[in-house]
């Protein structure tokens, strides 16, 4: 196995996936197996990556030329790298997942269901392993579109309309936005590939680079900077299994990531000369930040209120990117990790509570934690973590941010962050202690053998990652130092 | 033989043009529909070979005509006169699946005008002097007219008469151009206005004007285009017309190469280009995004293709030039797939496609692929063609063109969106209208070959190396 | 890590998880085995830090031993081992964990010698203690959970903030050094060891928390929780000097409501805040003779609660409640128990032959020192109020004779025995002082029983018993009664949460309005533009005249367009 094989196999199992489980749906033992054992190898595939990027090695897969000095190419490099492992695995718990869903809700039309999450996964990561500004526009638009069958599941005209919002921002902005700024930066740079310290660096003067990062920034409507996060707000009709997907482990931290991509290879230190454009943009993202957590506080649904806290989260990465320092794009790095850590672990686990218990109104969640202790003691976790309690990796995540912060300058969106992490407390602290700490509700159950097996273990092996985090801290931190410093 | 060949060769644009009309001659005099068809389609296969032959010598070695030929070649005829012939050749094809609807008198009528209308467009890309180029476009449309005029269905005599008057009224004022330039550049050579000293601008800009617009009314450009709804929305010609709209806009391009050449009449030109062009993107969208017949949906979005190639022939630079030819393949592409595609269901209103993908499944992925190609979905044709045009813009320092391209391309998400969701995520309404009719099949090499010029955007270095070296000729500025 | 130096703490932590799976009969062994394993890794290792790891860059130390950490170190681990005694009597798994991660995540608090490994480990122990309230039996204990957890999750985002802070200044200055309280960072530090030291107006946790955990809990609690804040506040800001005016508050304040409050066991905790405001205020004083005061008071504190909380508790369990005014004639049904709660009743007032007596003469010989006479008086008269609240008025209550004839119901021996080791282990260190003196970083030749030493207090202790008692007699005392005492938190859980609440409903309803209008703007906005947009597609409607003006306009602007 050498690291160009890897790369294809991540590239390519998933796609081969998507196909596999459509053409042996049947029996449904079958089709589950096949979906779990791809990912599973996916997986291997990824943490592979991890370890030949450590070592050094490149590798790089191209796939067509359309246009000279622009092709559709693949490479390894930390940022992505890493990301994709830490995807990938939580992945492999998904699809365990996503096995005890279908048969506990009596999902519709399972099969399409894998097959179109198995083409996001493939998407994502694509878009984590893109060596150029124009592979990742093209994964980028193919994840919104294997995503936006993922929304549409349910089929009734809510899920409809909901999709199409969706794919209408997501598609929209990418055209509307990222195109051009893609070509423009192409005119700049005569080249679109991504380099350490940054292909505009150097080559861009004030006026076009603050355009420029506006353009992206929004452009890239899948980091839910606003105004372009309607997307994710109106998401949340999406069955859980998606809703997964979508929030926690494919298109959210695709695009954040993508995002700091564009951060770290396209701008680089030409970052700083966007001046206004950053501080401006600092400020929308931050208070935005604080308002996204403070809405999710009056939302009762589950499902909305996660939404709206993970996307106080995406935008806290936002924040760290735009900081224009190394320790901040190293912190917003941690953030998204650690996040779609915490969410996966989040949302399976509301899912495992719907599919069992069918309630998802917070005012019904007191006194489950005593039901269904192993379920919520994962939601626990995970919640502490996307607080940014210590010792859980969320709060090294918001540690970073906040020296960063401080580090550069502008205390105030240090303020904001802890403002943030306030507010996140405000709205999941109480949930998660009130479910320990109410009365058992004595009717809760609506199968009578509980959760089963598939459903409760996966939240606590993510939410025993959400835990890992804290040991590997450093050996990340060296990991991703090639990002800003070439080698 | 090769001696023939050599002087064939020599005379190519005149063995083209008479292999056309002989065929034509002889597809009118047969009276069994079927061989007529069979007739024509041999001798657009030819034109195709000889087109395809001329083009790849000029383009890549330069290679001349003999100098006392009857007609010429420039760098945008050469590039474009191979499209339209082969365009007409899958024309033919495709008609021999809906030969049968027509009155079996009408059927020979019907080939014969196809192959003429290909000679007339083709003659007026290969045209010396511009009394001919006037001929040739006025014929074309002639030709174009009466095929919307024995299409099968009534409502089309509407559309015929449209385009009848419109016709009438572009030979008036094209003529009327043609005397103006003669006039002001001392000449009545096509390139005439490039070399000469112009005494008058104002008049040469009005005969250009002139000759121009009409040209635009034909490539459909909006808001020139009234006689397009009625003429698409009714006929069952549409790929016919497509390939009258792609030629007049070849047309456009040669003129405006020459003008461009031309100081005195280079701005003026240019200014015209770019304002018909935005609005076309502009009203063709909005129609576009409001159609409820799914042919006028298609034409409407021409309209808007063809605004974003007007956009960019106005840059009058040879990236301009090379991006507008780019991009009237990309188009060629995508509304032969999509006209072919939707041939497939019966009805024309938007609701008849519902569930097409199961019903016809390669005609449901053809007009994915054709609305793919015109949202400019990467690694399609349609993507490149809006990027030359964008790169193009930047470089020129043009705004309007990059904002031309983006809202053309996201109306295209709107109403090409709306069409893959009709074919893949709707149940058949109405019951699979299922023939059993073989000549079905006659429309699959159609299909195919379109998806494969749409899926060239994977590779596409060869014609983006021709259109570039197009432009340059065509400008004047050598290999 | 080639060399893994096992920080003692993370021996009780794994015991934690070893007893989450560990049937009822083996817990309290493990957690007695856990804390003599740590004691002895403790003892077993010279003064100095192991390496330094790196952690994301910055270099963190895991295990940094030196006398100040090590008393503490001895101390909460042998009050562990106590606890683990007591805990054999009930049966409470979710307890026995809380209470082996809270004091596992305490004592690695202790050990590390940077501070971002300090701010993960004192996080655990803040959960923890909040885990612990939640399993507790008693009634409401869980909306008193999620206040601790509340306050704990506050002090954790302060400690986060302030090392950010103090990280953005240069990497390597996590490793422990003294602070500026007056820094951004380091005021955000000062803040969050503050609300766990247990300062006014964040003194309301610990009363809440004691009053509301089970009986051993009460117990781990008052060992673990505010002492550790006690010990980063000695390392991180000695002589800082508003400390002074702080713990002299935190002094004023357990007074008051340890004298006022019918619940014994949240008088008890008042007594400690009054306690570690003692040791608060001479960290604020930080001369050498200070610091070594407050940490041997700390190590007596410790213990001399432990007992009491344990006593108090055995109390609780037998009788249902522990209110002054509950109490009459417990000393018929638990002699035993009533005798333990009139010796711990001492050790805490730090009367003569106990342990505190020791550390609070050094107190009051280093504030003679320092010629503050204010802070002299007020330490000296913090034995003699918790003389009276906290020894007298139990004792009296309990030993007052009842008429009838109740049956024998002694406390379980478990709960007994831990008491009774903790009042003996005041009584050896307060006869036989010496040892203590040699464990304090300062090395002290102090004589407590030097009769100009001795004399005083005892006069002081003895004239406060006859006042108290005299008092008592003439019906002049307040009568013990359940009240309910108010404290800071009736603010903030009356009138600033009902403020709260107002303000989010009113921020709900006009975001929902303006969502709302939002909404249907944009729909009316959308239908009339698809409406007018589905007018554009006329085919049959002439348009000439659009045409032709079209084609005017286009020639006039080409002719014209070189003038513009």
């Amino acid at each position: 196995m050498n690291a160009e094989l890897a790369l294809a196999g991540v590239l390519g199992v998933s796609a081969a996936q998507a196909l596999l489980v459509l053409a042996l749906s049947r029996p449904p033992g079958l089709r589950d197996v096949v979906h779990v054992l791809c990912t599973g190898l996916v997986a291997v595939f990824a943490s592979y990556l991890v370890y030949a990027v450590a070592q050094g090695e490149t590798a790089r897969i191209v796939l067509a030329q359309p246009l000279p000095n622009v092709e559709l190419a693949f490479a390894i490099e930390p940022l992505g790298t890493l990301a994709a492992a830490v995807l990938a695995g939580l992945g492999f718990l998904h699809a365990v997942h996503t096995s005890g869903m279908v048969r506990a809700t009596g999902q519709k039309a399972p099969a399409r269901l894998m097959a179109f999450s198995a083409l996001t996964t493939a998407a994502a990561m694509a878009v984590m392993f893109s060596a150029n500004l124009f592979s990742f526009f093209v994964a980028y638009q193919a994840l919104a579109l294997a995503a936006f069958p993922l929304v549409a599941h349910v089929g009734d005209d809510e899920a409809r309309n909901s999709a199409r919002t969706f794919l209408a921002v997501l598609l929209g902005a990418s055209i509307a936005l990222l195109l051009p700024a893609m070509i423009w930066t192409y005119t700049l740079a005569g080249a679109l590939e991504f380099q350490t310290g940054g292909v505009l660096a150097g080559r861009v003067d004030q006026l076009s680079a603050n355009i420029l990062l506006a353009l992206f920034v929004l452009g890239i409507a899948g980091a839910a900077a606003p105004p372009m996060h309607r997307w994710l707000t109106v998401s949340f009709t999406a069955p859980y299994p998606s809703l997964v997907l979508v929030q926690g482990l494919a298109v959210l931290p695709a695009a954040g990531i993508g995002l700091l991509k564009v951060f770290a290879y396209v701008f680089g230190s030409a970052l700083i000369t966007a001046a206004p454009a950053t501080q401006i943009l600092l400020a929308v993202c931050g208070v935005t930040m604080c308002t996204a957590a403070l809405i999710a506080l009056s939302k009762t649904d589950m499902r909305e209120r996660l939404a709206y806290s993970l996307w106080a989260q995406s935008l806290a990465a936002i924040v760290g990117g735009l900081l224009a320092a190394p320790a901040g794009l190293f912190a917003a790095a941690l953030q998204i990790v650690a996040t779609s850590c915490a969410a996966t672990t989040l949302l399976m686990a509301v899912g495992t509570t719907a599919a069992v218990t069918g309630r998802h109104n917070t005012l019904d969640y007191p006194g489950l934690g005593r039901v269904m202790p192993w379920t919520f003691a994962g939601f626990a976790i995970a919640c502490a973590s996307l607080i940014g309690m210590p010792p859980f990796s969320g709060a090294w995540a918001k540690l970073w941010l906040i020296t960063a912060s401080a580090s550069t300058g502008v205390i105030w969106a240090a303020g904001l962050v802890g403002a943030a992490a306030v507010l996140t407390f405000a709205h999941l602290g109480p949930l998660a202690a009130n479910a320990f700490a109410g009365r058992a509700p004595t009717d809760a159950f609506k199968r009578p053998d509980g959760a089963s097996i598939l459903l409760v273990a996966p939240v606590i092996l993510a939410a025993a990652g959400t835990l890992g985090l804290l040991v590997l801290a450093d050996p990340l931190a060296s990991f991703l130092s090639p990002v800003w410093t070439p080698r | 033989m090769s001696l023939y060949l050599d002087l064939a060769r020599a005379h190519a644009p005149a063995v083209i043009l008479g292999m056309l009309l002989v065929g034509a001659a002889l597809a009118l005099v047969t009276p069994n529909g079927r061989a007529s068809w069979t007739l024509a389609l041999a001798a657009a296969i030819a034109a195709v070979a000889m087109a395809a032959d001329l083009s790849w010598r000029f383009l890549t070695s330069g290679a001349a005509l003999a100098p006392d030929a009857l007609l010429t070649v420039d760098g945008v005829s050469a590039f474009a006169a191979p499209l339209i012939a082969a365009l007409a050749a899958f024309v033919i094809m495709a008609e021999g699946a809906a030969l049968r609807e027509r009155v079996a008198r009408t059927q020979p009528y019907a080939v014969a005008l196809h192959l003429a209308g290909a000679a007339s467009w083709i003659g007026a890309l290969f045209a010396q002097d511009l009394v001919g180029l006037v001929v040739g476009v006025n014929v074309g449309w002639l030709a174009l007219t009466g095929l919307v005029a024995t299409a099968p269905e009534r409502g089309a005599l509407n559309g015929a008469l449209r385009m009848l008057t419109a016709g009438g009224a572009a030979a008036a004022f094209m003529l009327a151009g043609i005397g103006l330039i003669t006039y002001a550049a001392g000449g009545g050579a096509v390139n005439a206005a490039a070399s000469a000293m112009i005494s008058s601008p104002q008049m040469a800009t009005l005969g250009f004007v002139l000759l121009l617009a009409p040209l635009m009314l034909m490539a459909g450009a909006a808001p020139l285009h009234a006689w397009m709804g009625a003429a698409y929305g009714r006929s069952d010609a549409t790929l016919a017309l497509t390939m009258g709209a792609l030629a007049s806009l070849a047309v456009i391009a040669r003129l405006a190469a020459v003008a461009a050449t031309a100081p005195a009449v280079a701005e003026g030109v240019s200014v015209v280009l770019v304002s018909v062009g935005i609005a076309s993107v502009l009203i063709g969208s909005v129609q576009a995004i409001g159609a409820v017949n799914v042919r006028r949906l298609i034409a409407y979005a021409g309209a808007a293709q063809a605004g974003c190639v007007l956009v960019a022939i106005a840059l009058e630079s040879p990236a301009g030039l090379a991006a507008a030819l780019v991009q009237v393949f990309a188009w060629g592409a995508g509304a032969f797939a999509l006209f072919a595609g939707i041939a497939a269901s019966r009805d024309a209103a938007l609701t008849a496609l519902d569930g097409l993908g199961r019903r016809a499944p390669f005609a449901g992925v053809a007009i994915t692929v054709g609305a793919l190609s015109f949202m400019g979905a990467p690694l399609t044709i349609g993507f490149l063609g809006r990027w030359r045009l964008i790169e193009a813009g930047v470089g020129a320092g043009w705004w309007w063109a990059t904002g031309a391209a983006i809202v053309t391309s996201l109306a295209a998400v709107f109403y090409g969106g709306r069409l893959i969701e009709r074919i893949y995520f709707r149940r058949a309404t109405e019951a699979a209208a299922f023939d059993l009719d073989v000549w079905r099949w006659a429309r699959v090499p159609v299909l195919a070959a379109a998806i494969a010029a749409i899926a060239c955007g994977l590779a596409p270095s060869l014609l983006l190396d021709l259109a570039t070296r197009a432009s340059m000729l065509a400008l004047g500025l050598g290999a | 890590m080639p060399a893994i130096t096992l920080n003692p703490g993370f021996v009780c932590i794994l015991a934690a998880l070893l007893t989450l799976a560990a049937p009822r009969v083996a817990r309290a062994p493990i957690m007695a085995a856990s804390a003599v394993a740590a004691l002895w890794l403790m003892l077993d290792r010279d003064f100095g830090a192991a390496a330094a790891a790196a952690q994301m860059g910055v270099p963190v130390v895991l295990l940094d031993l030196d006398a100040l950490n090590r008393i503490f170190g001895i101390a909460m681990l042998i009050a562990l081992i106590v606890i683990a005694m007591a805990s054999s009597a009930r049966r409470s798994r979710a307890e026995d964990t809380a209470i082996l991660l809270m004091a596992g995540g305490a004592v690695s608090a202790l050990f590390v010698g940077d501070l971002i490994s300090f701010v993960g480990a004192a996080a655990l122990a803040g959960l923890a203690s909040a885990w612990l309230v939640f399993a507790s039996p008693l009634p409401r204990s869980a909306r008193s959970g999620v206040r601790l957890l509340i306050w704990q999750g506050l002090e954790g985002l302060l400690f986060l903030v302030g090392v950010a802070f103090h990280l953005s200044a240069g990497a390597a200055s996590s490793i422990f050094t003294q602070l500026d309280a007056t820094s951004i960072g380091g005021g955000f530090i000062f803040a969050a060891l503050l609300i766990r030291a247990g300062a006014p107006l964040a003194h309301v946790w610990l009363k809440d928390a004691v009053a509301h955990a089970s009986p051993v809990g009460a117990a781990a609690l008052s060992a673990f929780s505010t002492m550790l804040g006690v010990y980063a506040l000695a390392r991180l800001y000695p002589a800082e000097p508003v400390l002074i005016f702080i713990g002299a508050g935190m002094i004023v304040i357990g007074l008051a409501y340890a004298m006022a409050e019918d619940d014994l066991r949240r008088a008890a905790a008042s007594g400690l805040t009054a306690q570690t405001g003692v040791c608060v205020a001479l960290i604020g004083l930080g001369s050498p003779l200070a610091l070594a005061a407050a940490e041997g008071h700390a190590f007596t504190a410790i213990f001399a609660f432990t007992a009491l909380q344990l006593t108090l508790g055995a109390i609780l369990g037998r009788r249902g409640s522990v209110n002054a005014s509950d109490i009459e004639g417990v000393a018929r049904v638990m002699p035993l128990t009533a005798t333990l709660l009139l010796a711990a009743g001492l050790a805490v007032a730090g009367a003569p032959l106990f342990a505190a007596y020791t550390t609070i003469s050094i107190a009051l010989e280093a504030l003679a020192q320092w010629e503050l006479q204010w802070a002299w008086l007020l330490v000296a008269s913090v034995p003699a109020g918790l003389f009276a609240s906290l020894c007298l008025r139990p004792s009296l209550a309990a030993f007052n004779a009842v008429p009838q004839r109740v049956p024998l119901q002694e406390a379980p021996f478990p709960m007994l025995l831990g008491s009774a080791i903790a009042v003996f282990f005041c009584f050896s260190v307060g006869v036989a002082p010496r040892w203590l003196y040699g464990l304090l970083p300062t090395a002290l030749e102090f004589a407590p029983f030097a009769i100009d030493r001795m004399a005083p207090h005892l006069a002081l202790l003895g004239a406060t018993g006859v006042a108290y008692i005299t008092l008592r007699a003439f019906k002049l005392a307040s009568v013990e009664a359940p009240v309910r005492l108010r404290d800071v938190d009736a603010l903030y859980r009356g009138p600033l949460a009902g403020a709260g609440r107002w303000l989010g409903v009113v921020m709900l309803r006009v975001y929902g309005t303006a969502q709302a209008l939002l909404h249907a703007q944009a729909v009316s906005a959308g239908r009339l533009a698809m409406r007018w947009i589905r007018a554009c597609d006329q085919p049959y409607r002439g348009g000439g005249a659009l045409q032709f003006a079209a084609l005017l306009t286009v020639t006039a602007l080409a002719l014209v367009w070189r003038y513009l």
